[in-house]
């Protein structure tokens, strides 16, 4: 074995006794570790994810193009007012160019008190900025996040779908609306006396 | 690198006259070296032009632009109207765009004319050209367009115009990570061209 | 490691080349899943291809997981197989440990989180699980390669997932379409669609065709049955 050794075989042609193959154990944790922590995440076999990663999207051995594509939310909001905190946003889900889903549920409903989301998008804030003040009442405050909500669809294609408009108070959070955008835009559209341009 | 996208050019037509604003930063760099920069260009009586670009490239081009027009009223006796200055001024982009001194502009053209009425027309530097109810240029473009797609209506006065500007450049001030403090504004209409006051981020 | 080539041209064999790590492949496939008030069928096609070549026209993509819950996945085909057999493994251990079988929706979220687990190294599959919910009523989930999940009454994945999900939008979601009034589809009627979407798909998607394999779910058990494509 000392040539091989000294040849530094071993680093290239796996010459390790059957034993070894104890390792297949060490595999089978790292496929399983989350059957009993379901938060855990593997780590993956190489260093830096991010440009590992990208590489792999690529092409495989025959030259077919490879494209992990994960479902992208885009448009969500959330302001405070006096009237309590509200969220809107919309539910359009993107991977690549392929519009993954228009019904996705972006805000997570963790229970009667908290919601989750987070992205804003310019094209809302414009909307959001130029109409907000502390002392919108409910009904404005509604209203606004949904219009805000809305121009972002109109402008912005990766966001689209369903408009949903979350109100929180000291009793908890209510949904307050879910509207299709393409209908909110005819909507809109007949309010400035506008048919179709 | 150019500071193209980090000028801002907004525009707006309604019914009875077409209202341009720019910001008035000339930076160069990290710095900004003047912000009473005049952007917007006239060029006859009823037509002016906002420029956004490198520095040079501005004044040099709108220049070019505006004594051709002139010279297009002197020869002929009679004026190139919204339309046609529009894409006499295409034209020009399109064929430097391809010579080896193109220019980096990006441009609104606004003007009046007795048939057609207000026109505004967007202008980017590939020489892409647009007739547009409303339209901005620059990353305050983004912030602003929501707004106008929310605000505009073909029957605003120029009050009303102006206000819908101003929202505009109060979003600029308050979420654009660039300083563009002031903004000067120009209405043409039937009467002529009337510089309005500046926007700036200290009024109101 | 001492890239030879680089280091000592003078050693490398002609013709000799470094293979660069690819872990993933693209094995094509299409699955088209529809969930009615008391059923759910889904149905993938059985080519298994890579580039231009065919392995097999007879792979089942399809994997019944429990008297009530089906699996279709495609995509990777290596990472297809360590997926499903972890999952099995998985519903197996519930089963020990609680006594019942797992629903569909605690598959579908348990499924979200073995995607996620492998966050970083993501299998390449794209799944569609579709079954009988705790109520009997028939639900789809689907996923993207890490892991979001949606419930759906209709789902089309895979290679002609693209293609075949506009059609079904048309067809069963009556999507942007006035006046329509929304009528519960019968197990017959989603049967017929999906053959229907599986010939058109076949027809523009060289890595659709052969034949579908298609589970039909329903509380009186599981029905299978096999339909033709075009083999080209």
């Amino acid at each position: 074995m000392a040539l091989v050794d000294l040849c530094r075989l071993d680093e290239k042609i796996n010459l390790k006794p059957a034993s070894s193959i104890a390792s297949l154990e060490n595999d089978v944790i790292g496929y399983s570790q989350n059957f009993i922590n379901s938060a855990q995440l593997a780590s993956p076999p190489f260093a830096n994810p991010i440009e590992t990663l990208a590489q792999f999207n690529s092409k495989d051995e025959t030259g077919k193009d490879i494209k992990i594509q994960f479902d992208h939310g885009t448009t969500t909001l959330g302001f405070r007012y006096k009237g309590g905190v509200l969220l809107a946003v919309d539910s359009r889900a993107t991977g690549g160019q392929f519009i993954g889903s228009q019904t996705m549920k972006k805000i997570v409903e963790i229970n009667d008190y908290l919601l989750g989301c987070t992205t804003i998008l310019f094209y809302a804030f414009g909307v959001l900025d130029s109409g907000y003040n502390w002392d919108l009442t409910d009904e404005e405050a509604q209203e606004l996040g949904r219009r805000a909500i809305y121009h972002a669809t109109h402008r912005d294609a990766y966001s689209g779908g369903i408009i949903r408009v979350y109100h929180i108070s000291d009793k908890g959070w209510v949904n307050i609306s879910n509207e299709d955008c393409s209908e909110l835009h005819y909507k809109y559209q007949e309010q400035k006396g506008l048919k179709d341009e | 690198m150019s500071n193209i996208n980090l000028q801002c050019l907004l525009g707006i037509q309604c019914n009875d006259f077409v209202m341009i604003a720019a910001d008035q930063s000339n930076s160069h760099s990290i710095m900004v070296m003047k912000d009473d920069e005049e952007k917007i260009y006239k060029i006859s009586d009823r037509l002016v032009m906002g420029v956004i670009g490198d520095s040079g490239d501005t004044t040099q081009f709108a220049e070019y632009i505006a004594k051709n027009i002139q010279l297009y009223k002197m020869r002929n006796g009679y004026e190139l109207g919204p339309t046609a200055a529009a894409n006499f001024t295409r034209r020009n982009l399109a064929e430097y765009l391809r010579s080896s001194t193109p220019y980096f502009v990006n441009l609104l053209m606004g003007g009046y004319d007795k048939e057609n009425g207000p026109e505004l027309y967007f202008m980017d530097y590939l020489a892409s050209s647009v007739k547009v109810p409303f339209a901005a240029h620059g990353f305050g473009g983004y912030l602003s367009l929501s707004i106008m797609d929310r605000y505009h209506k073909k029957d605003a006065t120029e009050d009303e115009a102006y206000e819908i500007l101003q929202m505009c450049v109060k979003e600029v001030h308050k979420r654009l990570f660039v300083s563009l403090p002031n903004f000067q504004v120009t209405v043409v209409n039937s009467d002529g061209i009337k510089v309005l006051p500046v926007i700036s981020s200290g009024a109101k | 490691m001492l890239g030879l080539s680089e280091n000592f041209p003078e050693y490398a064999l002609p013709g000799g080349k470094q293979a660069r790590f690819e872990p993933y492949a693209d094995n094509g496939g299409s699955i088209v899943a529809i969930a009615g008030e008391d059923y759910a069928v889904i149905g993938a096609d059985t080519r298994l291809s890579t580039g231009f070549s065919i392995y097999t026209r007879e792979q089942k993509k399809l994997f019944q997981l429990s008297d009530r819950t089906v699996l279709g996945a495609t995509g990777c085909w290596c990472d297809t197989l360590t997926l499903t057999r972890l999952l099995k493994a998985r519903m197996q251990m519930y089963e020990h440990e609680h006594n019942k079988s797992m629903t569909t929706p605690a598959v579908a979220q348990m499924l979200s989180t073995m995607l996620y687990y492998k966050r970083f190294f993501p299998y390449y599959v794209s799944n569609v699980l579709a079954g009988l919910d705790g109520d009997g009523k028939g639900c789809v989930y689907s996923y993207d390669p890490i892991g979001h999940c949606e419930r759906s009454n209709y789902r089309a994945g895979g290679s002609a997932g693209a293609q075949l999900q506009p059609l079904l939008d048309n067809q069963i979601g009556l999507k942007n379409m006035q006046n329509v009034t929304e009528a519960p589809l019968p197990r017959e009627k989603a049967l017929a669609l999906l053959k229907d979407v599986f010939i058109s798909a076949a027809e523009r998607d060289i890595y659709t065709g052969d034949s579908i394999y298609i589970l039909i779910i329903t509380a009186n058990g599981i029905q299978e049955e096999k339909f033709e494509l075009r083999k080209d």
